[in-house]
């Protein structure tokens, strides 16, 4: 399903900083934004030699003209997008991957966010909520703590949010899958992106209640487009005359979690 | 004046010296939202075995300072699989191959460089030397110049297409191995592939690769792969084509000076996609802008 890649060079709207170390970063780029589906990705050029590569980040909000990133500073890469401000100009290649497809016949979707899993259901609660209005939304968002819950406010018009935290300094005191597995439904379609022990805990719920269940991957990635192949992750299982590894940024990073862990 | 950007690899003519290395361009394919194919010198398909390759597990890739690490484990399709399904969608594209080969023994490199003897859409043929020996202990083909120049007199005598010798730089005297290969009848050469290195998680003080080790390229390597270049340009008589950390008109221009009659683009098509159709253009107003109207005339053209 890969759509048309382009490399824009996108207007630099916006960088806050929203929660210690997470910050927003809104961009001008209309050529990506006009096509960019859910779950999919954008390779954020840094323009010098160290650090070298483009950087992976999931669209986190997609309007007509721009896109937003919502993005942790865990390195140098963040750590000079931290410092990027308006108007700069910065080079995005994408949209990339296959995003989230959501089911057209589910009469009920659940989002599962975790940490900065978060990112990428904003845009897809949105896609939702517009294409399938009568649609039944839960949303579920869990962190470590309250600082960690993102976007509480742009999510809680969109569906039934609910929260959990690690600490208990905001809703349940306890795990978000707790709050998956805690829901009586018999057909649901579950979309999830986050840590990946959580998104395993969260495909497993979903195997045993018999939901539908797509989650969003991760891995080191060079390139972003299906050339080096060096964002290999390995299958739990292999069907017969199956290849072990995927490739996240083309065969995914979105994934039927049947597919990866059977 | 027109600008003649053409240079020849034995009976191959290629319309710039600007190609894409192996194993950083894919199969072409994906790299044509932002690169005319057919406008470039030749690309490089990813390296292919006999049989199909599973590769390493993760991690793979790891950035270093002004470069990155790979240990991809020569994940690829196998030779049926890229017969059947890659060639007819390259020739579409009308761009001139390059099919990168490796093997385990020098049977395997024997019996790809047969099959693909038939293939018109192939211009050339370059062999991955950097690859273990399975038979000889694992000791990498081009890391001794007499295994080097065994697999270049087996590949020699299954084709009559250019073969292009892919040099490992990891090796205490580079010329000895080209020398080597160059008396068996080799086309070209090409160099370098990576430079073995790692990287180390100091919190959880494992190798950031899962493999451990891995090779070097991009901007980092530039130097390294410029001294070699340059040092097997003078001493031997092949055509040579440059690969190391090349990322700008100026990196490219380092290294025909130095005595490359053609350049590779790796690492850097990750940065900048669009990048080797930019250098074919950038090359040809360079050209003109000094008054030149060859760019043989830049060849070797070092003044020591
Ligand atoms: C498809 C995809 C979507 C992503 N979306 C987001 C997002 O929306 N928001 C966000 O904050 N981050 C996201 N990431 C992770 C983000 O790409 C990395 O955090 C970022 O590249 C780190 O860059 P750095 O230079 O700051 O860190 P580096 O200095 O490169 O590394 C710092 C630490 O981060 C780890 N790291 C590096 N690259 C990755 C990676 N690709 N995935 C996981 N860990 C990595 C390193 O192992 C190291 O421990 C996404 C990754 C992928 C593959
Ligand atoms: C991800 C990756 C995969 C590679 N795969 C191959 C390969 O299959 N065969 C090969 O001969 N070289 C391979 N190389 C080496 C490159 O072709 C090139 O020689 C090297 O990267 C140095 O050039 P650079 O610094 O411009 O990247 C690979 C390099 C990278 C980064
Ligand atoms: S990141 Fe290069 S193939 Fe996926």
């Amino acid at each position: 399903m890969n759509l048309p890649q382009v490399i824009e060079q996108a207007t630099l709207l916006a960088n806050e900083m929203i929660a210690p170390e997470i910050h927003r970063m809104e961009l001008h780029a209309p050529g990506i934004s006009g096509v960019a589906q859910p779950g999919q990705f954008v390779m954020l050029g840094l323009s010098g030699l160290d650090p070298l590569l483009r950087r992976p980040f999931s669209i986190h909000q997609c309007t007509d003209n721009s896109i937003t990133l919502l993005y942790k500073v865990v390195g140098k890469g963040t750590t000079a997008m931290a410092q990027m401000g308006a108007p700069q100009q910065v080079s995005l290649l994408g949209p990339l991957g296959n995003g989230f497809q959501p089911a057209l016949e589910a009469t009920h979707h659940c989002l599962v966010g975790g940490g900065l899993g978060i990112a990428p259901m904003l845009f897809l609660a949105n896609h939702i909520r517009k294409s399938q209005p009568n649609a039944g939304v839960t949303i579920l968002l869990g962190g470590r703590n309250k600082q960690e819950l993102l976007a509480q406010e742009e999510f809680a018009p969109l569906g039934n949010l609910q929260v959990a935290t690690d600490d208990g300094s905001a809703g349940l005191h306890g795990f978000v899958s707790e709050l998956l597995e805690n829901i009586d439904r018999k057909d649901m379609h579950v979309y999830t992106c986050g840590p990946l022990p959580m998104m395993k805990v969260v495909a497993e719920i979903c195997r045993k209640k018999s939901w539908l269940c797509q989650v969003s991957l991760e891995s080191h990635m060079a390139c972003g487009m299906g050339a080096c192949l060096g964002c290999a992750v390995e299958k739990a299982e292999l069907r017969p005359n199956e290849k072990k590894y995927v490739h996240v940024c083309k065969d995914g990073p979105v994934f039927n979690a049947s597919l990866l862990w059977l | 004046m027109a600008i003649n950007l053409t240079v020849a690899i034995g009976d191959w003519q290629l319309k710039n010296p600007i190609m894409t290395a192996s194993g950083t361009f894919g199969y072409g394919e994906e790299f044509s939202p932002f690169v005319k194919l057919s406008e470039l010198g030749g690309i490089v398909v990813k390296g292919i075995s006999l049989q199909p390759r599973d590769g390493n597990p993760p991690p793979r890739v790891v950035e270093t300072a002004c470069g990155m690490l790979n240990a991809i484990g020569l994940e690829n399709v196998g030779l049926a699989a890229f017969i059947d399904q890659k060639i007819p969608m390259l020739a579409k594209t009308k761009a001139d191959v390059v099919v990168n080969i490796l093997g385990d023994s020098i049977e395997e490199y024997e019996e790809i460089t047969a099959a693909l003897d038939n293939e018109d859409v192939v211009k050339a043929i370059e062999v991955n030397i950097s690859c273990p020996n399975v038979k000889k202990g694992g000791v990498a083909f081009g890391t001794n110049a007499d295994m080097a120049a065994k697999v270049t007199d087996a590949v020699r005598r299954k084709t009559g297409k250019p073969i292009i010798i892919k040099l490992s730089p990891n090796v205490t005297d580079i010329v000895e191995i080209a020398k080597a290969v160059e008396g068996e009848g080799a086309t070209a050469i090409s160099l370098i592939n990576t430079l073995l290195g790692m990287a180390i998680d100091i919190e959880t003080r494992r190798p950031k690769l899962a493999n451990i080790v891995g090779g070097l390229s991009g901007p980092a390597i530039k130097p390294l792969a410029l001294r070699m270049v340059y040092q097997v340009a003078s001493a031997t008589n092949l055509p040579i084509i440059g690969i190391g950390g090349i990322s700008s008109l100026e990196d490219v221009l380092e290294f025909i000076i130095a005595g490359a009659t053609a350049i590779q683009i790796g690492t850097a098509n990750f940065v900048n996609p669009a990048l080797s159709g930019e250098l074919v253009r950038g090359l040809e107003n360079y050209l003109q802008n000094k008054g030149l109207t060859s760019v043989k005339q830049l060849a070797g053209s070092i003044i020591t």
